[in-house]
């Protein structure tokens, strides 16, 4: 602590030699480190610490401690003001920062008072980890993601986070369609995480993989002597959600025997284990999904129309990633961080080329397909951004060719941004702050350029 | 639209008399009818962010139209723009200093949208110009 004090206080040459010198130390440590005066100013920054939160050295020297470093306990719970004002210090504790890209990082800090030769308080010190790779390995084993990990700017999505909360709030059944690989699960997680019963269990059933028989045991259970190979009493997924959210995942798919069943749970909110008389009450929120038209397989005749109604009380529809390209960019971006992490690899992004074919690629896969071609690219990558060569093959093949660069008059930016803004308007029928969402500007730069342009 | 000029409603969320460092953890927001450069009415909000998209909506739906703010995490710079609230973030300092620049447009000079793929943003210029 004497070390981190001369750095702060002194300006005695004999001093400013050995501070360099532990500054060289401290400069070539990976962990974060910060001192403060009492009024809270940055007195010291290592170069660990400039490159955890982004910010330079010269601009958090002398600036508000909190304004620098944002964790989500500056304001309400800071621990330097803790430990100066009991003297004890903090050790190990979990917070997150937010860094210049507004990306939430996960960090360890400890923190410890600096004092005076007379022992008396002159400010504090705290250090700290990046967690980011050790969270980011965690949350893909617990698959804990919030709705904070729904990463689009897309209009419609942006629609459904604004009736989240109330649809989370009710008790209602909730239904949502979407193609596959669109992030229904991500919706129900959300969904729950935001309800009442968030601290109660949330359990997954994938029902279209599972035969009927096994589906039955697996969702309302079975007593002893059930059948041949029930030795013991095994609770289904309903006991199991008790007082939590179940997940109901390919709804579509269960036959007609279990949809009778199931309307039996929704309409009388109580089930039988197999073998058993005696009926179990079902307090539990019931989130179905699919990645069919129900109301199509109802007109069919394949789904009943009673349990339809039941499971469609609130229904969220979930637009394939072809509808929402203008989310392509920033969820590439996001997976390539996301494995940086994980593979301490340094990838800086994918290169133009590599952008436009996936801007046009059609995502049969969605989410789950992007996802997947940025990890092969990943893989094979050596350089720190993506090229062409290392998308599948069948992307490039499957991809309409690219557009040659546009000659003549089509070539200038002017006519670009006039034709972007034309369709903008178009989709969304001269609505200006639904198409300014979509072109990713602000309302009034878009009516600047429509002013410019001659499009009021 | 200039917003110094048409009526607007200005969020600001406070931590003692400074911008809040980080918008996502403030407990207070300051809001401000400002018409023609000038403050016609002030009201203070309590923030809760414990249900952080309740949070949003309420935000949304009391009409801030501009937000000037400190840190500000991806997710939530989206949904605001998203849904039309100009986003001015990475604002240090006194608020009424921020306001200031903000009516004199020295703000906006230096605006930068969240319009890039993982929103990225640059400090503003004028509180080191202040000091």
């Amino acid at each position: 602590m004497r070390i981190l004090r001369d750095v702060v206080k002194s300006t005695d040459p004999i001093y400013i030699k050995t501070n360099s010198f532990y500054e060289v130390i401290l400069n070539s440590i990976g962990e974060g480190v910060f001192t403060v005066n009492r009024h809270w100013r940055i007195t010291y920054f290592n170069r660990a610490a400039e490159k955890i939160t982004g910010v330079p050295k010269e601009e958090a020297i002398g600036r508000p401690c909190y304004e620098v470093f944002n964790a989500n306990i500056c304001q309400t719970d800071c621990a330097l003001r803790r430990t100066i004002e009991s003297g004890k210090p903090v050790v190990e504790q979990p917070v997150n920062i937010v860094d210049r890209q507004g990306r939430k990082i996960p960090l360890s800090i400890s923190t410890a008072v600096l004092r005076d030769e007379a022992g008396e308080i002159v400010g504090g010190v705290e250090t700290f980890r990046d967690l980011s790779a050790i969270e980011e390995l965690k949350r893909e084993i617990t698959k804990r993601y919030t709705f904070e990990d729904i990463i689009s700017k897309n209009y419609e999505i942006q629609k459904i986070f604004q009736i989240l909360p109330d649809i989370a709030e009710s008790e209602a059944t909730v239904l949502i369609q979407g193609p596959s690989g669109s992030g229904k699960e991500l919706f129900a997680k959300a969904i729950h995480n935001l309800s009442p019963r968030k601290n109660g269990p949330y359990i997954v059933v994938n029902c279209g993989a599972l035969p009927d028989t096994l589906l039955e045991s697996e969702l309302f259970g079975y007593v002893k002597g059930a059948f041949t190979d029930a030795k013991q009493d095994k609770p289904g997924r309903f006991a199991l959600a008790q007082d939590g959210t179940i997940f109901l995942d390919e709804i579509g798919d269960i036959s007609p025997a279990m949809q009778v069943k199931l309307l039996r749970v929704l309409q009388e909110k109580e089930f039988e284990p197999l073998g058993s008389v005696r009926p179990i009450k079902a307090n539990v929120r019931v989130i179905c999904a699919t990645n069919k038209d129900l109301s199509r397989l109802v007109e069919e005749g394949k789904f009943r129309q009673d349990l339809y109604y039941r499971i469609n009380v609130i229904k969220i529809e979930l637009p394939p990633l072809s509808k929402r390209r203008e989310d392509i960019p920033l969820l590439i971006d996001h997976f390539i961080e996301r494995l940086n992490t994980r593979s301490k690899k340094n990838i800086i992004g994918v290169s133009d080329e590599v952008l436009q074919i996936l801007m046009k690629y059609d995502f049969p896969g969605n989410v789950r397909e992007l996802e997947n071609i940025i990890e092969h690219a990943f893989i094979l990558c050596r350089g720190s951004v993506i090229q062409p060569e290392h998308l599948p093959k069948e992307v490039i093949e499957k991809t309409p060719r690219l557009d040659k660069t546009p000659v003549g008059k089509d070539l200038n930016l002017e006519s670009l941004e006039i034709k972007a803004i034309k369709t903008a308007l178009e989709k969304y029928k001269g609505h200006r702050g639904k198409a300014a969402a979509e072109l990713g500007i602000d309302k009034s730069t878009l009516w600047r350029k429509m002013k410019r342009y001659g499009l009021l | 639209m200039d917003f110094c000029e048409a009526e607007v409603l200005v969020g600001i969320p406070l931590f003692q008399n400074r911008v809040a460092p980080r918008l996502d953890c403030a407990c207070e927001m300051l809001v401000l009818k400002v018409n023609r450069k000038e403050v016609k009415d002030t009201r203070y909000i309590t923030l809760n962010w414990h249900n952080a998209l309740l949070t949003l909506n309420q935000i949304k739906e009391m009409g801030i139209e501009v937000i000037i703010c400190g840190a500000v995490p991806c997710f939530i710079a989206r949904f605001l723009i998203g849904n039309g609230i100009k986003l001015i973030p990475w604002v240090s300092g006194e608020w009424q200093e921020a306001l200031e620049a903000f009516l004199e447009g020295r703000l906006e000079e230096k605006f930068y949208f969240f319009s890039g793929p993982l929103c990225k943003t640059r400090k503003r210029g004028w509180r080191k110009n202040k000091r």
